[in-house]
């Protein structure tokens, strides 16, 4: 576009984007419990190592350069517009901010927020009146918060790929998946019969498409 | 702080308006990224916000009084 700017060392940059996304998630999950503050905590990190890398301190481009200014001669890594890196490996020439990776972001990013506030207006209430939260998201699978984490994360990986983030994914989505085995035990027995009906026809965390629920075992994992 | 509970309608609709106040500011900093820094107080406005939408989409003061073991 014009003459640009400097893309990175924006500090200021970083930490308003990284307490925008936190706040925004703290409001639709409202971290309680020991455990409610790791799952947050660590999706916490993961923001901040990504707009780190996003305006404070490009890592991976760091990292990558002599192997990218070789594949790609002409472009200037060092430019924002050429951190989407997906959009340059796949060959997108226009604003990357309209490419494709970046719009399957935003379904991603804003999917998972929309889940997260869904699950916490079923999950608030069912926790005001001491019953089991089962309708809503949680209808559809048994973990929406830790899945809605988990996409907006998917989201930031197609839209600004660092190596810091690609690595914490895999520890993350493996930390949900421990916390929510240990959360379904307590559950389990808290509600006890209640539950383990719930549990037996709703997948973990990945919905069963179109069937009906009542029919197929729990094949989600 | 528990006197007064918002109807869940109401409740519901405050959550939906906070969610959509929410994306659109995320959605600014998403696409505006590599400019914001020449817009000057714009960013740290939509920053105050946040909280803003956090205490308007859970009413006022009563959501520290739910208590639950699920996450």
């Amino acid at each position: 576009m014009n003459a640009s700017p400097p893309a990175y060392g924006l500090w200021p940059l970083v930490i308003i984007n990284s307490l925008v996304f936190i706040i925004f998630a703290f409001s639709f999950t409202k971290p309680r419990t020991a455990r409610d503050w790791r799952s947050f905590g660590a999706f916490s990190a993961f923001i901040v190592a990504l707009f780190t890398e996003m305006y404070g301190f490009p890592l991976t481009i760091y990292l990558l350069a002599g192997w990218l200014q070789s594949r790609y001669p002409g472009v200037d890594f060092f430019s924002h517009d050429a951190g989407h890196l997906l959009e340059v490996l796949f060959g997108w020439r226009a604003n990357p901010h309209f490419g494709p990776f970046h719009l399957l972001s935003f379904a991603f990013i804003g999917g998972g927020f929309i889940l997260l506030s869904n699950a916490w207006r079923v999950l608030y209430a069912a926790q005001r009146s001491h019953t089991l939260a089962t309708t809503g998201p949680y209808a559809r699978i048994r973990h929406p918060q830790y899945a809605g984490f988990v996409l907006i994360m998917i989201g930031f990986l197609l839209q600004w790929p660092t190596l810091v983030t690609l690595l914490m994914f895999p520890v993350l989505v493996s930390m949900y998946v421990r916390l929510a085995r240990r959360e379904e035990r307590e559950v389990a027995g808290e509600f006890g019969d209640e539950y383990a009906r719930y549990a037996a026809n709703t997948p973990a965390f990945f919905p069963r498409l179109g069937g009906d629920r009542s029919q197929r075992t729990n094949a989600s994992e | 702080m528990n006197q007064e509970h918002p109807s869940p309608a109401r409740k519901g609709w405050r959550l939906g308006l906070a969610l959509i106040g929410f994306l659109a500011i995320a959605a600014f900093f998403l696409l505006s990224e590599h400019r914001a820094h020449a817009l000057g107080i714009l960013p740290f406005v939509l920053l105050l916000l946040c909280p803003l939408l956090h205490l308007f989409g859970h009413g006022g003061h009563d959501h520290e009084s739910g208590k639950g073991d699920r996450p």
